[in-house]
Order: C-alpha cells, then sequence, then structure tokens
C-alpha cells in the first residue's frame, strides 16, 4: 500500500487547502451576491397587488430550480463566451451560482414572509405604518427567524453545489482534487481528505444555525 | 366624528354588509352587537381600511377612508384598532410594542417616544412590565400592551374588535375596566363585543347587527328592556 501514496506530499495537501478557500469564495460570493436578488425575487412573489410582477417572479424561480446547477453552469460558462464576453473565470462561474442562490433564497424569503401571520401585518398597518416600515420592523423579525434552518440547508447545498464548477476547468476544491489524482494516483486518499474538507466547511455551519436559532428562539 | 353612508361589503359573492349607515359622534362610546358572521367585525375593519368597501362611503373626523389610496395611514395613525387576537410584536418587549409605531410612524425622538410608553402602560396598570415581552404576560396583559399600544398614537377614535373573546374568563375583567376607565375620559370608542355587561354599563348607544344590516339600534337601556327587533329579542335571550 504505502507506495502507492509516495507522490502525495505536503504540498498536496496546501494546494487543496488552497482550494477549499476558492471554494469559500465561491460560496461567499454567490450568496452575498445572491441575496439580493433573493430579496427581490422573495418579496415580488409576495405582492399581492402586482400579478405581472408576481409571474416574473414565478418564472424566473422555476426556471431556475427546474433545470440542472451543471447545465446552468455550462451555459453562463460557454454562453458568455459565445457572446463574446470573456469574464474572468471566477466571475463566469459565480453568476449561475448567484442566480441558482437567488431562485431558491428567493423562494425561502417569500415562504418566511408569508409564515409571518396576518395579524401581525394588520397590526402594523392599524399605526400608520408604510409597507418599508411593516417589512423592516414587523414582517422582517419574524421572517428572519423562520428563514434560518431552511437558508442554512440552502448554504449547504451551495457548497457542495461550487463543486460542479470542475466542469468548466475552474480549479476549486473538486478540482483540485482530481488534479492531485491524476498526479498521484493515490484517488481514494484524496477524494476522502476532499470530503473532509467539504465536511469542515458545512458542519460548523449547522453548528452556528443551531446556536442561533436557539437564540433568537427566545421570546418566540 | 364617525360617519358611514349606506356602505356595502363583498367577500367575493358573500353579501357582507348590506348598506350601513351610522354616525358616532365625539366622546360616544357605541357597542356592536350580533351574532357571529353578522358583519359586526368587518364593519370595524372597514372603519380604518384594513377592508375595502364596495360602495358607500366612510368618513372619520371629516376625512374619507380609502382602503387603497396612502392616505388611509394618515387616518389610521388617528383610529387605535385593538384585535381579538392581540396581535402583539413577539420580539419586542411591552415597552417597544407601544413606542414602535412612535418612533417610525410619528418620528419622535426615542427618549420621547419612551416616555409616552411608559405613561401608557402605566394607565393601563402595566409599569411593572416594560421589559417583558409578549410570551411572559398573561392574555390579559397582552391585550393591555396592545391598548397602551393603541392609545400611545394619541387617536381620536379607538375601535375595540371582541377584544376580550380571547381571554381566559378571569382575565376579561382588567381589560374591560381599562376600557371603561378609558370611556369615562371621554374617549370615542366603537365596540364590538359579546359582553353584554359591559355594554349595559358603559355604552352610550347600542347597535344590533343582524345579516349585515343595522337591524336595530338605541340608547343603551332601551336596546335591553325594549327590543323592538325579533331577532335582537331572540339573540338578547339567548345570551343572556
Amino acid at each position: 500500500m504505502p507506495e502507492l501514496f509516495v507522490a502525495f506530499s505536503y504540498k498536496d495537501i496546501l494546494f487543496l487547502l488552497q482550494a477549499a478557500l476558492v471554494t469559500i469564495a465561491m460560496c461567499a460570493m454567490a450568496f452575498s451576491c445572491g441575496m439580493p436578488v433573493a430579496l427581490v425575487i422573495g418579496l415580488i412573489r409576495t405582492a399581492r397587488r402586482f400579478p405581472a410582477l408576481r409571474w416574473v417572479g414565478w418564472t424566473y424561480v422555476e426556471i431556475f430550480r427546474g433545470t440542472p446547477l451543471l447545465m446552468q453552469i455550462f451555459i453562463a460558462f460557454f454562453g458568455l463566451s459565445i457572446l463574446g464576453l470573456e469574464l474572468p473565470r471566477f466571475v463566469a462561474v459565480s453568476i449561475p451560482l448567484i442566480l441558482y442562490t437567488g431562485a431558491y433564497m428567493g423562494e425561502i424569503v417569500r415562504a418566511g414572509v408569508e409564515a409571518v401571520p396576518r395579524g401581525q401585518w394588520e397590526a402594523g398597518s392599524s399605526l400608520g405604518m408604510s409597507y418599508r416600515q411593516l417589512m423592516g420592523y414587523v414582517v422582517a423579525p419574524v421572517a428572519v427567524r423562520i428563514m434560518i434552518p431552511p437558508s442554512v440547508g440552502f448554504l449547504v447545498q451551495l457548497v457542495k453545489g461550487t463543486s460542479l464548477a470542475y466542469v468548466v476547468g475552474y480549479v476549486e476544491l473538486t478540482r483540485a482534487g482530481y488534479i492531485i489524482s491524476q498526479s498521484t494516483y493515490a484517488t481514494m486518499l484524496v477524494f476522502t481528505l476532499v470530503g473532509v474538507i467539504y465536511f469542515g466547511i458545512n458542519y460548523p455551519l449547522s453548528l452556528a444555525s443551531q446556536r442561533l436559532e436557539a437564540r433568537l428562539k427566545r421570546h418566540a | 366624528m364617525l360617519k358611514l353612508e349606506d356602505v356595502h361589503k363583498w367577500f367575493g359573492s358573500l353579501h357582507v354588509l348590506k348598506g350601513i349607515s351610522m354616525t358616532v359622534s365625539r366622546g360616544e362610546v357605541v357597542v356592536v352587537i350580533g351574532r357571529s358572521g353578522s358583519g359586526k367585525s368587518t364593519i370595524l375593519r372597514c372603519i380604518n381600511g384594513l377592508e375595502p368597501i364596495q360602495q358607500g362611503r366612510i368618513m372619520v373626523d371629516g376625512e374619507v377612508v380609502d382602503a387603497h389610496s396612502r392616505h388611509v395611514r394618515k387616518i389610521r395613525e388617528e383610529v387605535g384598532f385593538v384585535f381579538q387576537s392581540f396581535n402583539l410584536f413577539p420580539y419586542y418587549t411591552a415597552l417597544d410594542n407601544v413606542s414602535l409605531a412612535l418612533k417610525i410612524v410619528k418620528k419622535m425622538p426615542p427618549a420621547e417616544a419612551r416616555s409616552i410608553a411608559e405613561e401608557m402602560l402605566a394607565r393601563v396598570g402595566l409599569s411593572d412590565k416594560l421589559d417583558a415581552y409578549p410570551d411572559r404576560l398573561s392574555g390579559g396583559q397582552q391585550q393591555r400592551v396592545a391598548i397602551a399600544r393603541a392609545l400611545a398614537m394619541n387617536p381620536k377614535l379607538m375601535l375595540f374588535d371582541e377584544v376580550t373573546s380571547a381571554l381566559d374568563p378571569e382575565l376579561v375583567g382588567e381589560v374591560l375596566k381599562v376600557m371603561q376607565d378609558l370611556a369615562e375620559a371621554g374617549m370615542t370608542m366603537v365596540v364590538v363585543t359579546h359582553e353584554m355587561g359591559f355594554a349595559r354599563h358603559v355604552a352610550d348607544r347600542v347597535l344590533f347587527i343582524h345579516e349585515g344590516q343595522i337591524a336595530e339600534e338605541g340608547p343603551t337601556e332601551q336596546i335591553f328592556t325594549m327590543p323592538q327587533n325579533e331577532n335582537l329579542r331572540t339573540f338578547i335571550q339567548s345570551i343572556l
């Protein structure tokens, strides 16, 4: 057995960890840029008085949820270059991840807002609050708490989803594992390590969300 | 102060208010009674624009209530509404529940909003619960916070929508007491309730709603001692 790992060195581990940082950066990018999209989508999906807007939001969500992320990455990556847009790889890969986040988190935002009891809206409006004030001061404090568990669920899914960027040759954690396994032939070891690193990213997320949930649950 | 002229309201094809006309003068306490589903709560919800009306006109202090206009927010600032299910904001303390709208709607400085909120909570007997969250308060206390929250806006008119119906029997009294004090202080009030004792003691006038119409109205004593309408008679018998 040992001779199989001969070529595997600490440098490879460093390479993997570096690639893990890329994965984290992609997630951070997708999540921070995807959240504003999600807010817009989620809020227009709850806009009772604007059916046309609601339809736009619905279409967006259905398209991005109804097609594989892998396909979205392909289309964004190669489609953009066919259109003559030569974007840095990181950006080209981030765009589909952002839109994907927008769709899933948009649904979470919508569900959170709709789960806020009607009476809360009515209490706020009867005090003369505007839509913005209602959303910000009355609905959000309740909705955000409802949104935490599904959001973390999505975030974990997103971390794993970024591995699909390997298909366009972008070197994130999974691609890095592939590269090392090609040169060292220590496939099992390398991908076990890759798995451990993914787990190492996701598990603290789950723990943090549990804590946050418990803290925010007070007074519910 | 408050005037309804031939108000009609449909929920889809269901005609719930069939031409309600009524006036309430400043300082008057009007109690609205009637069976469940008669439309009495809907009247209150239309008065502050929570429900739009399809026909007729509602005026509060000379201003037309249009549920779809922005102006309705101005009217709501002047019309306090207390709900059956309290509807306190769960993640705000009693004090913050009362002061929130003062700060964000009335744009008051925090210190001023706080002192008004303290004063209002004292008025409903909850000076010792300023920092309590709603989940730590009894139903009666929550409803009193809700009353304080509405009062803090310094409304010209207060609407009470079956505010004791969700309470345990032993907690009803403390809420009614607050409402009675308010009535004695000269507040204009429209109260939908099943508490006939309260109606008899506090109301200046009683309206009996039956199937979306005002079937009978008159001074409190007259309604209870000499009901004319057949439906009102059976209603009063069934309740007393």
